[in-house]
């Protein structure tokens, strides 16, 4: 097995090299650089930079060099640590990032635990109990969950928030805690807020995992080691969790990595919706202010995010699996 | 001669069995039937849009901006039952505490709706000129679904943002399923070295978030392209991300093909490369292709909205459900005008739709399932 | 070992239930099992003699009822037989027969065991969950099971995972498993189809041998008349969800009496035939759909001593030829002892 686990280990090394190099040239593709945008406001706003001004900012940035050497030069400040400058906010881009990285962190695993904390449960429970009220509750969310767009739902939720509450229930925090340090009242009113955020980004994902677990588990029921156990007087219950069930957690497990793409890939819009101090705002703004290490810094942190989080579901497969673990008939 | 024809028949008579099989199948899907017949409802819309609107989506009623939906009655305050439905007028009477002007029912005066009327004028699918609308009315205005900011009726519009929504995303799929049918017949067909490439590259472009993609590479469009342009541009954006799934479908059922016995047969008795994909590998997984595509539809549908939404789509004067949706993006709007999100909830029908459509097919496509 | 009447099904129906319609799977069964015998249950496959094996441990789907009859389980400690058919077939009681006192394998060893669980987990949980056991006394119980079964190296394949033992193996396994608690009855679902004739002979010595030993009643299904003549002390012939004939092994392959059993016999190719350029002898037509089930006995429409006016109007009953020998057919009525004895 850990033949197989180095194995992974390479491939992953490679596809996060491989994704550096796509996230700068994402970050090259449009057109023109950060000194042309920034050129372009002053001009809107009246101000006149004279070519040489220019061509003086694009040296002192770096930006006169070929692309290549830019993107080196990149890499090799990312792996000592400094991620570079953003243009934008006049700092340094760890700065920006430590700022609001980590509510993106909590953001995404906690939307993860209630996915699946909610899933598996109903999922096994409208396999069991086919046809049945719950099992028809369970098919509508997950139909809805499939339909709705995240944005649109955060919509909703605010409307109705609004309606019913009165307040505005954007954000993460009340007012008083905005800028307070860390407390346990801080973190009882996080929570408060945060089930809006979870609850937009995980209805999808946890649509998806209940069907999945549902078709899964009505697969395994039917065969034939389920009847054998039932046969050795082994009660529904315990044969249940002990046989089918385990059995219908190695794909949920498999798809652990793509879940967490997926709760990425939400983040940003529902961040924006919900005016959520995390890095989702904080990306689409460098996207469309071409703010370059910030961007191309982001894009790596998403990736990396994803890519580890497929690594740990393929390792825990491997754990869990013995198939796969080990393999061969003798 | 003969003996051909007789072939032909035989054959055809074996193939109707085939779909007779499936069309019954089908028919026993009823939530299929249901999805099937909402799209065609959408197909008619987004082919019709401009006679079935009573509006032009860019005209503008400043005796009614920011207006609520208008109900369609036909019993009036004093319960007569009128057999022309109609809508009551609206007066602008100005507020005297925020002088704001408000538009108010008058349920004294009533206009009337009448079908097939002539209004404005406009060129059905830009060739032939019509003044004929489906509804509208003589005086005054209908706003089913109220209007926006600017006074521009929301129903018109949302009706013609279905026509945009619905080929970007019948485009979209469509070189979706092009590149991903190319890619995946040379991965399958081929084997080996190009196939282990063609996977690697694949598996790659899952690993990452789609989101962050997609939003880098619409950022990346110039402003100054022009609303087509960019249109046909997040297109193939949305296309080149999307294509992966059926290239592994595709990949997949070939390789398996490959070991059949009846391909085995038709490489022995000398036919072409070419020959055994066509007309031996094909048919006998078009039914899932005609599945993975439409189960592809939504999710380019939701993409396009999602990134319009954000600005980064399409953009005015073009509008798509996701255009509209981009004047709802803060809370205070909807709160004012919450109408506006009336266009998520063709969104939502329409990828329900679709996902019961393929539900049905997929069922249908496989007769020999229990 | 004195022979005892250990199992009893009388007068067993069961059918499918379709809406409000109930199609008959299985009707009217008496079968009688002894502890120490084989019975086989022989039929074609759809015979519906798998639904009455599953039936007995009450393991049949929610659309399966048994809608007639007993299954009389005579328990060693007990004086009364329990009925199981009347059982709550999700209840205590069925739980400690079943894997306890009345084992199962089945037809498919390959997907018998849970891929994720070591052999010796789902042995041992099968002890440890009937005699209640330690966990270290039912591991050592496991070994010494695996050895008796044949599998080599028990020590070492107690902890190893199904995918990495051979199709035989897990047979044999399964047998291990069914034996772990000494159950007074085997019920075998054709275990050895699916098997290679090799292997076939190996599983079953390896059941011979085991029922030597601890005297358990097998019910054995199978459509091999080979596997018959080899393990059985005594057959019972189904067609359409009937025992058409019942006997010792010899009254009814070197005597069968019913026109059904005499085809299967025939059928069966001999060695020399293919010197002897002798043809294959089918049964003439195929069995006929649960739905169209044929007036009076199921196989008159095949059967060439077909008496026209009675055995396409009324439902043939039980009659004894001998002790052992009951037979379902309005045949025999009009043909002496004697005769039949040829």
């Amino acid at each position: 097995m850990l033949k197989l686990i180095s194995r992974r280990l390479v491939a992953t090394m490679v596809t996060l090299i491989l994704v550096s190099i796509v996230a700068f040239i994402l970050i090259e593709l449009p057109p023109g650089d950060f000194v042309d945008s920034y050129a372009g406001k002053k001009t809107q706003g009246g101000d006149i930079i004279s070519q040489e001004e220019l061509m003086e900012m694009r040296i002192r940035l770096g930006l006169d060099k070929p692309v290549y050497v830019q993107y080196l030069k990149w890499i090799g400040a990312l792996l000592g640590g400094d991620m570079g400058f953003s243009w934008e906010y006049r700092r340094p881009v760890s700065e920006v990032l430590s700022e609001r990285i980590p509510l993106t962190l909590i953001l995404a695993f906690t939307t993860l635990f209630f996915t699946y904390l909610i899933a598996v449960p109903m999922g096994i429970y409208s396999a069991i109990r086919q046809y049945s009220l719950g099992d028809h509750v369970t098919t509508i969310i997950g139909y809805i969950g499939l339909a709705l767009p995240q944005f649109v739902f955060a919509l909703i939720l605010m409307y109705l928030g609004h309606l019913w509450f009165g307040t505005s229930v954007g954000g993460l925090y009340s007012m008083e805690f905005e800028e307070a340090s860390w407390s346990g009242a801080k973190f009882i009113d996080l929570l408060a807020h945060i089930w809006i955020p979870v609850l937009v980004l995980g209805t999808a994902g946890t649509a998806f995992q209940m069907r999945t677990m549902r078709a899964v588990l009505l697969d395994e029921l039917n065969k034939m080691y389920v009847t054998a156990a039932r046969a050795s007087g082994l009660s529904e219950f315990k044969l249940l969790i002990k046989y089918p069930v385990r059995m219908a957690i190695n794909p949920i497990v498999s798809t652990l990595g793509w879940e967490l793409s997926n709760i990425i890939s939400g983040a940003p819009i529902v961040g924006l919706v919900l005016s959520l101090p995390d890095t989702g705002p904080l990306f689409i703004n460098a996207l469309l202010n071409q703010d370059m290490y910030l961007a191309g810094a982001m894009i790596l942190f998403y990736c990396t995010l994803v890519i580890l989080g497929t690594l740990i579901s393929d390792i825990l497969l491997m754990i869990m699996d013995p198939r796969i673990r080990v393999g061969g008939v003798s | 001669m003969k003996f051909k024809t007789k072939k032909k028949e035989i054959r055809r008579i074996d193939l109707s069995s085939y779909w007779q099989l499936v069309w019954w199948r089908f028919r026993r899907h009823r939530m299929a039937l249901i999805g099937g017949t909402i799209l065609s409802l959408f197909l008619i819309i987004a082919l019709f849009c401009e006679t079935i609107s009573p509006y032009e989506p860019h005209a503008r009623n400043s005796k009614y901006t920011q207006g609520r939906l208008m109900g369609v009655h036909l019993f009036d305050q004093d319960d007569n039952f009128h057999f022309r439905p109609f809508v009551y007028a609206r007066v602008n009477k100005r507020d005297p505490v925020s002088f704001r002007l408000n538009a108010l029912v008058d349920t004294n005066e009533r206009w009337p709706i009448y079908f097939f009327v002539k209004g404005d004028s406009y060129k059905l699918w830009g060739l032939f000129e019509n003044e004929i609308h489906l509804f509208g009315t003589e005086k005054g205005f209908i706003h089913l679904f109220g209007t926006d900011q600017l006074g521009r009726d929301m129903f018109s519009r949302i009706l013609y943002a279905t026509r945009t929504s619905l080929s970007v995303g019948a485009i979209g799929v469509f070189f979706a399923f092009v590149l991903g049918l190319t890619m995946g017949g040379i991965a399958g067909y081929m084997g080996g070295m190009t196939d282990e490439l063609i996977m690697r590259l694949i598996e790659f472009i899952r690993s990452i978030p789609t989101l962050p993609l997609w939003l880098a590479m619409a950022a990346a469009l110039p402003r100054e392209w022009s609303a087509l342009k960019v249109y046909i541009a997040v297109t193939i954006i949305l296309a080149c991300i999307g294509w992966t799934n059926l290239a592994r479908r595709v990949r997949s059922r070939l390789l398996s093909l490959r070991e059949e016995e009846f391909i085995l047969a038709a490489r022995l008795s000398g036919c072409s490369a070419r020959r055994i994909i066509t007309r031996h590998m094909l048919p006998s997984f078009l039914s899932y292709l005609i599945v993975d595509l439409t189960i592809s539809f939504p999710y380019i549908i939701l993409a396009e909205t999602s990134l319009s939404f954000l600005g980064l789509g399409l953009r005015e004067p073009i509008i798509s459900w996701g255009v509209l949706l981009f004047s709802a993006q803060n809370v205070r709007s909807i709160v004012h005008m919450p109408w506006l999100l009336l266009p998520s909830l063709f969104v939502v029908v329409a990828v329900l739709a679709f996902n019961f459509l393929g539900d049905g097919l997929r069922d249908a496509a496989d007769p020999f399932a229990k | 070992m004195e022979e005892k009447l250990i199992l009893e099904l009388r007068n067993l129906s069961i059918s499918l239930k379709i809406d409000d319609n109930y199609l008959p799977i299985v009707k009217d069964v008496d079968l009688k099992v002894c502890n120490g015998k084989v019975l086989a249950i022989v039929g074609e496959s759809g015979c519906g003699k798998s639904v009455m094996a599953s039936s007995i441990l009450r393991l049949l789907p929610r659309e399966l009822k048994i809608v007639q009859g007993e299954i009389l389980f005579h328990a060693q400690e007990e004086d009364h037989p329990v009925d199981i058919a009347r059982l709550n077939p999700k209840g205590k009681e069925i739980r400690k027969i079943r894997g306890g006192k009345i084992a199962m394998i089945f037809q498919e060893p390959m997907s018998s065991f849970s891929p994720l669980h070591t052999i010796g987990n789902q042995i041992m949980e099968v002890i440890q969950l009937h005699k209640n056991e330690s966990k270290l006394n039912a591991r050592t119980r496991t070994i010494e099971l695996l050895k008796k079964v044949g599998i080599g190296h028990p020590q070492k394949a107690v902890d190893r995972y199904p995918h990495t033992f051979s199709g035989g193996m897990r047979q044999r396994a399964m047998i291990a498993r069914a034996l772990s608690c000494d159950p007074a009855i085997l019920i075998a679902d054709e275990p050895t189809t699916a098997l290679d004739v090799t292997i076939q002979a190996q599983v079953l010595r390896v059941m011979k041998q085991l029922q030597k030993e601890y005297g358990t009643g097998i019910v054995f299904i199978t459509h091999n008349l080979g596997v018959v003549a080899q393990m059985a002390d005594e057959v019972a012939i189904m067609y359409m969800g009937q025992i058409v004939e019942q006997g010792t092994v010899i009254e009814i392959l070197k005597t069968p009496q019913h026109p059904y059993t005499k085809n299967l016999l025939k059928a069966v190719p001999q060695l020399g035939d293919l010197e002897a350029q002798k043809r294959l002898h089918p049964i003439k037509g195929s069995v006929p759909s649960l739905f169209g089930r044929p007036r009076g006995c199921a196989f008159h429409p095949r059967c060439q001593e077909m008496i026209k006016g009675v055995c396409d109007q009324k439902d043939p009953i039980s009659r004894k030829l001998s002790e052992s020998h009951i037979i379902s057919c309005f045949q025999n009525e009009n043909r002496s002892f004697q005769e039949q004895k040829k």
